[in-house]
């Protein structure tokens, strides 16, 4: 049955069986195919899992409470430091004090010192208790009264949150706003 | 020859079997995988829900506080926003504790509303100082925390003080 193959000349057995033998040489070709092509669509798959898993982590989704926490203290603390007696200035609100900065004549001085050095003072010191002392980063500013003070402020494409209290002036306002960084 | 051939399908059966055993035992891996991974996500989900209701309560509590009765500042019947009573705040502060002290009905009553937290307001200007409303943390580890900002007025020399209310909830 195994007769050398005289036509090419070596001896490789002829007929069936090196059909047979062709035959499987090409299947195992062909599972060798089909494997690299599972690898190849498993590595895809876990690359787009990587991705997706990465892009997750990267972007938390918007969390709530610190959205709330975040608008709570913008308003809020406009509202409690505009109604804070001054005790360095015969107890006078500090609204009254802005008011009094943002006018052209100054009428108020505590104690040697004009009113806008008093509300520049005390804005300072009650920020510097609460929100730096929060690692809260945030911009605050005095419209009239030209008063900025910032802690790590984030640029302005950040997401923020905006406090703002309007104090009337005769003639014209004088508007505060808090921008928190989220 | 015949014998031949029959060995040689006979292997090719048993190759052919090896390769159904291969494809299940593949495919039993990849369902135990995706379940454990669907069993991961659902757990993450589950967190995620918890920590969402959590934090939900703790929102409605912080919101409730800012303008509880018991604290809140009133002139002539009208409300005043972000505002502690200097003197109500003494005074409730006592009550809560000494009703802890005693296990009465009162303190019960702030439990079920206040559950597990911690409440202390702090006067940050002009003459720092504080009071504990209601200290209840338990044993539990996770714990939401904020500090509000308020005024603290004293009705009787008709001053406004600022300061922080803290309020830690723990779940």
């Amino acid at each position: 049955m195994n007769e050398p193959n005289d036509s090419d000349g070596t001896n490789e057995p002829a007929g069936p069986v090196k059909r047979e033998r062709a035959k499987t040489r090409n299947l195992s070709r062909k599972a060798q195919l089909e494997m690299i092509g599972i690898i190849v669509i498993v590595i895809i798959v876990v690359t787009v899992l990587m991705i997706y898993l990465i892009y997750k982590l990267n972007n938390p989704v918007n969390d709530v409470r610190t959205v709330y926490i975040n608008g709570e203290i913008a308003t809020n603390l406009l509202i409690t430091l505009t109604k804070t007696n001054i005790a360095e200035c015969h107890d006078i609100a500090l609204s009254e004090l802005i008011t009094d900065c943002a006018k052209e004549y100054h009428s108020i001085t505590c104690f040697g010192k004009s009113s806008c050095e008093m509300v520049n003072a005390s804005l300072h010191e009650l920020v510097s208790m609460t929100l730096v002392d929060w690692n809260v980063r945030f911009r605050l500013f005095v419209e009239g009264a030209d008063i900025e003070i910032l802690n790590d402020f984030c640029d302005a494409k950040a997401n923020k949150i905006r406090g703002f209290t309007v104090l009337p002036l005769n003639p014209g306002q004088s508007e505060i706003t808090l921008d928190i960084c989220n | 020859m015949i014998g031949d051939m029959r060995t040689r399908a006979d292997r090719k059966a048993q190759l052919q079997m090896g390769e159904t055993v291969f494809v299940v035992f593949i495919i039993i891996i990849i369902i135990v995988l995706g379940l454990v991974f669907y069993s991961k996500v659902r757990e993450v989900q589950l967190k995620e829900m918890q920590r969402a209701q959590r934090i939900s309560n703790f929102i409605s509590l912080a919101h409730t506080l800012s303008s509880w009765p018991e604290l809140e500042c009133s002139v002539k019947e009208t409300r005043d926003f972000d505002c502690i009573d200097l003197i109500k705040l003494g005074i409730l502060g006592d009550f809560i504790n000494q009703s802890k002290e005693t296990d009465s009905y009162a303190f019960n009553y702030y439990q079920d509303f206040l559950r597990r937290s911690d409440i202390v307001v702090r006067e940050i200007y002009p003459s720092p100082q504080s009071w504990t409303i209601y200290r209840n943390p338990g044993n539990r580890k996770t714990r939401d925390a904020v500090s509000l900002p308020v005024n603290i007025y004293d009705p009787i020399s008709k001053k406004y003080a600022f300061g922080v209310l803290e309020l830690a909830v723990y779940e």
